[in-house]
């Protein structure tokens, strides 16, 4: 099986290097024909992978640990369900996923590329080839998983426990693949200046992709703090850790991107603004990945330490120099057609939420180099964690909040004080009121009062929009009020997914204002029988079942959770032991509801069935994880087709066959 | 007023847990790590709490005998100062210059550049209008 | 076994990647895309349709202000953009003819008094 792998994979790398060369040359020598057939290179790359990616998976599956990939990350006892997650489970394997997944997204985009990026399309084939050719290449030449030790031997060294978890089936295959995804909106972006066009010809490819980059590293990252606080067995579920960090800015320069190309789209003004943006969010999504591959700072996430740190590094400086270089060559040409009219609208809203946006990525990414800047400068070892990032982002993201609340609610171009006050004042209302209410009831501290309130003017602002929206189309055409929402949410689904998406971040600030201010934590030592209290709960430790697996043993303990005295329910949280690996794992049991989680983990067990418990009481997390399939189900409202007004009108053979061509602009 | 000694603020002690790091795993602070030292480290945090230790003398101790990295942030004085304060003022000068931005593009003229040509699609549009007002000759091919 | 397959599927992938070259040798097509148009006629008559058609649905009700403004001032920008490009293409194409003909006069004086004798 290796061997068809180690042929798909020089394959591929031959297929993107033809591409690159010729698409590259199909553009400078005019040759039509070249430029097809660099294109239909990277049409086949994703079958070429695939082929590469089953040998490899069959190499797992028959436990070929004559592979050494397979040796190191697999074992004769490991469940044969983690295959999945083993074969990404180091740098070679994931290398070869981000690789299919790129050339898979690559090949969707070069075919569905709307109208007028089609008159360019070939420069945008030449940069996601390159870009692709260079994931080949250090697959192939620095981290091939096909390569076969001398010997095999009996039996692999195995998974990483902390890997054996259902989120690890989601979480790495997401956020790689929008970190990669990141590319194809730059590859529209820097295609058209290439070739000349230097309007909006790439607006709507480039929002589209930049959206599907943007909703999979959302997921990844919500998936991967739910990874962390069901396994790593401290309560929390986000710490700023360096390759953390990595993967949230390139998302928030996305977010700023996705927002800010609709000014572009709707009142043709931020051209340079958006072409800069997406050249961040690009380097980003590059220094994500360097960080992931052997960066200089150490991370729970990270692959470990090699080599490849460097080439990235280099990708990373190539992957910044050449857009930002192309977009100087075409600055002249650039200039957007319209001028701002007044400071009370959305589009000067749209602003501030971008400046927010890169400040927190800024001061995220100034946490993470500082401790390397004193270093190399100062000749002082630090380090920058948790306690910085909340204190610093901690206000640009309750003024993000802010921003996310009043800036949906201002007309474009300008508001008039009439309008300003038709639009603000129930939202503003519902804030006060929540913030008097909540302080009534005797919470104190400014972030929560602040938060919260913030969170209900979004949401009522929302609500508001959306409930007038409805009932002017429902006075205008006497509908019903369902089929009303129902019509009306179709007629414009970038506004209405944006509003479900805005009511996910709500959903996850929830989340991160009721954990991360209002957590309760206990550490206890109890003997079986006897009875811890946190909160109004009353935790009673009946006693701990060994279970000898294959490659583990767990230790299962049973705990009586009661409140009031009432029963409530039985969790059975565990801590497994490794013994080929020499580590421990744990899984908390969480009792979830809306109003609070009660999180029980193990972080000791006694030789005589004592154990020490980690209790925590986190209100409103449910919320967080809740948010995820709201978010996708708003990206998903955003990126359906919009039908547009030109393809409705069954007129003339001449406007039905313009039709197809306007709707690009 | 100092506490009475052998009694300790648990809230405290988790706050203080959070601000120091564990010194031998990657990026975990002593309240998130399990191994043994950290469990050591949350112990003598409380002891020292009990005997009526300040929050600033307990992470003293911390620094003295693990180095400045224990800290899981700079302190706020001396060269550190510049991690604290460089993001603060260049997110503000972000923001200044954002709104000087758009003040310029309040000033600037709306294209005139443009508004000829808008007058003639106005013109294209009206007469048009006018068309289909006299029956839509155009809408029915 | 898996050379052979390897074999097969590099056959493959070759076909695939150079099949517009034998394409292009063996049935000597015209051009099989047609030519997108360069002048943005068409472009501007469907910005034109679909402003009457935004401006019937606004008369029928089915679109609400707001949305009516934000997208007709959004096409109407297009049109003004095409308008003018069209008129920059036109002048430019102008100035080629007419440096055109002036080359050609340049060119053709000098000839022309030699012309006569030949």
């Amino acid at each position: 099986m290796a061997e068809l792998g180690t042929i798909a994979l020089w394959l591929a790398v031959g297929l993107g290097v033809y591409g690159a060369i010729g698409a590259l040359g199909g553009q400078v020598r005019g040759s039509p024909l070249l430029s097809e057939s660099a294109r239909r290179a990277a049409y086949v790359l994703p079958l070429v992978l695939t082929v590469a990616i089953l040998s490899l998976v069959g190499a797992f599956v028959g436990r070929d640990f004559q592979v050494a990939y397979v040796a190191r990350h697999s074992s004769l006892d490991m469940p044969r369900i983690y295959t999945w997650v083993a074969f990404y489970a180091g740098n070679e394997g994931s290398l070869l996923f981000i690789c299919l997944v790129l050339s898979a997204l690559a090949a969707l985009a070069l075919a569905l590329a709307p109208g007028e990026t089609r008159r360019t399309l070939g420069w945008t084939a030449a940069i996601l080839l390159t870009v692709q050719t260079f994931f080949l290449a250090v697959t192939a030449v620095m981290a091939n998983p096909f390569e076969t030790l001398p010997l095999a031997p009996p039996d692999g060294e195995g998974i990483n426990p902390l890997l054996t978890h259902v989120g690890m089936f989601f979480h790495p295959p997401a956020l790689m693949s929008g970190l990669v995804a990141a590319a194809i909106p730059l590859a529209f972006v820097m295609g058209s200046l290439i070739g000349g066009k230097t309007k909006d010809e790439w607006l709507d490819a480039a929002r589209q992709w930049g959206l599907v980059s943007w909703a999979l590293l959302a997921v990844g990252l919500l998936l991967g703090s739910w990874w962390a606080y069901t396994i790593l067995g401290w309560g929390g579920f986000w710490f700023w850790d360096p390759v953390e960090n990595a993967a949230l800015m390139p998302w928030l320069a996305l977010t700023a991107f996705i927002h800010s190309v609709m000014v572009q789209k709707r009142r043709g003004m931020f051209r340079m603004w958006n072409i800069v943006l997406i050249n961040v969010a690009f380097g980003l999504a590059l220094y994500g990945m360097f960080m992931n591959r052997g960066g200089p700072v150490p991370s729970v996430h990270s692959f470990g330490a090699s080599t490849l740190g460097w080439v990235f590094l280099v990708f990373l400086v190539v992957g910044v120099a050449v857009p930002f270089a192309v977009f100087f060559c075409r600055f002249p040409a650039l200039t957007s057609s319209r001028s701002l009219d007044s400071m009370l609208s959305r589009e000067a809203a749209f602003l501030v939420n971008n400046l927010m946006l890169l400040g927190i990525a800024f001061v995220t990414l100034w946490g993470t180099l500082y401790p390397l800047l004193s270093r190399l400068f100062g000749g002082q070892e630090i380090t920058v964690a948790r306690p910085f990032y909340d204190q610093v982002n901690g206000p640009l993201l309750l003024g993000l909040l802010f921003v996310m609340g009043v800036g949906p609610l201002l007309p474009w171009r300008k508001a008039t004080p009439q309008a300003l006050r038709r639009a603000l004042l129930l939202p503003g209302l519902a804030a006060l009121g929540t913030v008097a209410l909540l302080a009534g009831l005797g919470m104190h501290q400014g972030y929560a009062l602040a938060g919260f309130g913030l969170c209900a003017l979004v949401s009522a602002g929302i609500a508001q929009e959306w409930w007038r929206d409805v009932a002017e189309r429902q006075r205008a055409l006497g509908e019903g009020y369902l089929r009303a929402f129902w019509r009306r949410t179709r007629s414009n689904r970038p506004r209405y997914g944006g509003y479900v998406v805005h009511l996910a971040v709500v959903m996850v600030a929830l989340g991160v204002l009721g954990g991360s201010l209002f957590d309760r934590q206990r550490d206890v030592l109890l003997v079986p029988g006897q009875t811890a209290e946190i909160g109004e709960y009353q935790i009673r430790y009946l006693g701990t079942v060994e279970q000898p697996f294959g490659d583990r043993t767990e230790y299962v303990s049973t705990v009586v959770v009661q409140r009031d005295g009432q029963p409530l329910t039985t969790l059975y949280p565990w801590r497994a032991f490794y013994p080929s690996q020499s580590m421990a794992a744990t899984r908390a049991a969480i009792r979830s509801t809306p109003v609070e989680d009660l999180y029980v983990v193990p972080s000791e067990n006694r030789a005589d069935g004592a154990v020490v418990f980690r209790l925590v009481v986190n209100p409103m997390v449910w919320w967080m994880w809740t948010a995820g399939p709201v978010l996708v189900l708003g990206t998903l409202v955003c990126l359906w087709p919009q039908r547009r007004v030109v393809a409705v009108r069954a007129a003339s053979p001449l406007t039905a066959q313009t039709g197809r061509q306007s709707t690009s602009g | 007023m100092p506490p009475p000694p052998g009694v300790f603020d648990e809230a405290e002690a988790q706050s203080i847990d959070r601000m120091l790091m564990c010194p031998i795993c990657p990026g975990e602070s002593i309240d998130q790590s399990q191994v043994e030292l950290a469990k050591q480290m949350r112990q003598r945090v409380r002891e020292m709490l009990a005997q009526g230790t300040t929050r600033q003398q307990v992470l003293d101790f911390f620094v003295e005998r693990y180095g400045p990295t224990v800290l899981a942030a700079p302190p706020k004085s001396g060269l550190n100062l510049l991690a604290w304060v460089l993001p603060v003022a260049l997110v503000a000068a972000a923001l200044a210059g954002g709104f000087l931005a758009l003040r310029a593009m309040r000033r600037g003229n709306p294209e005139p550049v443009l508004d000829p040509y808008l007058a003639a699609v106005d013109a294209r549009l009206s007469s048009s209008n006018l068309a289909e007002g006299q029956g839509r000759p155009d809408n029915n091919g | 076994m898996a050379g052979l397959v390897g074999a097969a599927l590099a056959l493959f992938v070759a076909l695939v990647v150079l099949y517009p070259f034998v394409r292009s040798r063996f049935w000597r097509e015209e051009s099989a895309t047609p030519k997108p148009p360069q002048d943005g006629q068409l472009e501007l008559d469907g910005i034109f349709s679909a402003i009457e058609e935004l401006e019937r649905q606004h008369r029928s009700g089915e679109l609400l202000e707001a949305d009516f403004q934000e997208q007709r001032s959004g096409y109407r920008q297009q049109a003004a953009l095409l308008l003018r490009e069209q008129e920059e293409r036109q002048q430019k194409a102008d100035q080629a003819l007419e440096q055109e003909v002036r080359r050609a006069r340049g060119v053709a004086e000098p000839p022309s008094a030699d012309g006569a004798v030949s």
